[in-house]
């Protein structure tokens, strides 16, 4: 072993020590994944009116595809309105009116810039029913149930990928076994 | 087990289809590099041997990446893996900064592959394999935590490359060399490549963690920093092992005394430590 090698490697060593150890010390308040930081309403308010939209703020910019954002009222139906609207790092949905008195909750999900999928809900309180429609029957019983993308068809028409995924895959692990077999 | 840690941060979906993708990728790099540790007229049969091994892991390399493409498409799009459709995965794949890097890894992956199928003895077509292989390694990072961040992004970009080049080289002598006196003529070039990576990849990585972690209780109280000191350990321990190896191992194949049964499963013990540390720096990359 050459003394040389082993003292660049110490040095090394030390030197991600120290890097680690000075960021450790200069602590800030930053955190590298996406997070909710605001919404409005805010959480467990309690409205006397029925607000137009709801939006959540992030502390990142998130991706306009695939965002997904509805608005759940106390009797199970859904009372966002269309397409959620992604602006920067804010994500809103409009809310119809005439919602009854009762615990709202507004299930977001969504894909920040660095990829990863961020979801999670709110609830808010309307303590004043508004007379009006009774909103549409949600897909699904759980009003805490992740919201269905808005490429809701997603699920309902096109070509399934695993078929593909698989076929690719059939086709590759032939190819490269032909060609390994084929070699001498 | 690293999947545990970051839980419930992680999903064990992406983190299996991360795992296999960074760990063919790295196969397929050393596979690609390896043949130049060895001299004259052996580099040319390394190569030789090294080819259906390179084939082998480009394919399962290129399998992995769009089995990732497609689990991180469903993850995005809030279907299961069975219910993502096509257009919902073509969007996904050009529209998105995930997609598009996904789709970045896949050309590279399919790329290598072709190459070592096609023209595996020609040099400047291994250069370039070795360089798209690079770019694969590299494009993953696109995708992780620091994507956001230049310098963070440049380190992980370098750190990673460092890796796949430390243990990516060892995977390839392992699965090519068979003989004492290849040993004895790899193994002293792989020490001097291997320090310098290790140098490089401490460095590079501590730059990353530090964009990221900011307060020492991060290191236990966040699924990311569990993993990320499960990962300080696994590199404390291979550093250790290296070293040992180094004072022992290397002197004895050097003068040929190690036969190569004894290397080989000297390199198997290494080897699999390093695939512990890849595979949490795997899980690393998919916490959130």
């Amino acid at each position: 072993m050459k003394p040389t090698y082993f003292r660049s490697l110490v040095v090394a060593h030390v030197i991600a020590a120290a890097l680690l150890a000075s960021a450790l010390a200069c602590a800030g308040a930053a955190w590298a994944h996406a997070t909710r930081i605001a919404a409005d309403p805010t959480e467990n308010a309690v409205l006397t009116e029925s607000p137009a939209r709801v939006n959540a703020t992030f502390n990142e910019t998130m991706q306009a595809q695939f965002a997904a954002m509805t608005v759940i009222g106390p009797e199970g139906n859904t009372w966002s309105d269309g397409e959620p609207d992604v602006d920067g790092a804010v994500i809103s949905v409009g809310v119809r009116p005439g919602g009854p008195a009762g615990d709202y909750t507004v299930n977001y999900r969504a894909t920040s810039s660095d990829g990863h999928v961020v979801s999670g809900s709110w609830s808010y309180r309307l303590i004043v029913p508004a007379t009006g429609s009774d909103g549409e029957p949600t897909s699904s019983a759980s009003p805490a149930a992740t919201p269905a993308p808005p490429a809701a068809d997603a699920t309902s028409d096109g070509l399934p990928v695993w078929p593909i995924v698989a076929a690719a895959t059939a086709t590759i692990a032939a190819g490269a076994i032909w060609v390994v077999r084929r070699r001498p | 087990m690293a999947w545990a840690l970051a839980y419930p941060a992680a999903s064990l979906a992406q983190t299996l289809a991360r795992a296999l993708a960074d760990g063919a990728a790295v196969v397929t790099v050393g596979l690609a590099v390896s043949p130049v540790l060895d001299t004259g007229r052996h580099r040319v049969e390394f190569i030789q041997r090294a080819t259906a091994p390179l084939v082998t892991a480009s394919a399962v390399w290129l399998v992995a990446e769009l089995v990732r493409l497609a689990v991180t498409g469903a993850a995005a799009a809030g279907a299961g893996i069975t219910g993502l459709r096509m257009h919902t995965a073509v969007e996904f794949a050009l529209h998105t900064a995930p997609g598009r890097a996904g789709l970045i890894t896949v050309t590279a992956a399919a790329a290598v592959c072709g190459i070592a199928a096609a023209a595996p003895r020609s040099d400047s077509a291994r250069i370039v394999a070795t360089c798209l292989a690079g770019v694969g390694i590299a494009g993953h990072s696109l995708t992780g935590h620091l994507s956001t961040s230049p310098w963070g992004g440049v380190a992980i970009a370098v750190h990673a490359l460092a890796a796949a080049l430390w243990c990516g080289v060892l995977a390839g002598l392992v699965l090519t060399v068979d003989h004492r006196g290849q040993w004895a003529r790899v193994l002293p070039r792989f020490s001097q490549l291997s320090l310098v990576c290790v140098a490089v990849l401490l460095i590079a990585g501590a730059l990353g963690a530090s964009a990221v972690i900011t307060a020492p209780a991060d290191l236990y109280a966040t699924g990311y920093g569990r993993v990320l000191s499960a990962k300080l350990l696994l590199t404390a321990a291979l550093t250790a092992l290296a070293w040992r190896n180094r004072a022992s191992w290397l002197p004895a194949a050097r003068n040929h005394r190690a036969t190569a049964v004894v290397s080989t499963s000297r390199a198997y013990a290494e080897l699999a430590l390093m695939a512990t540390a890849l595979a949490a720096a795997a899980t690393l990359a998919v916490t959130g």
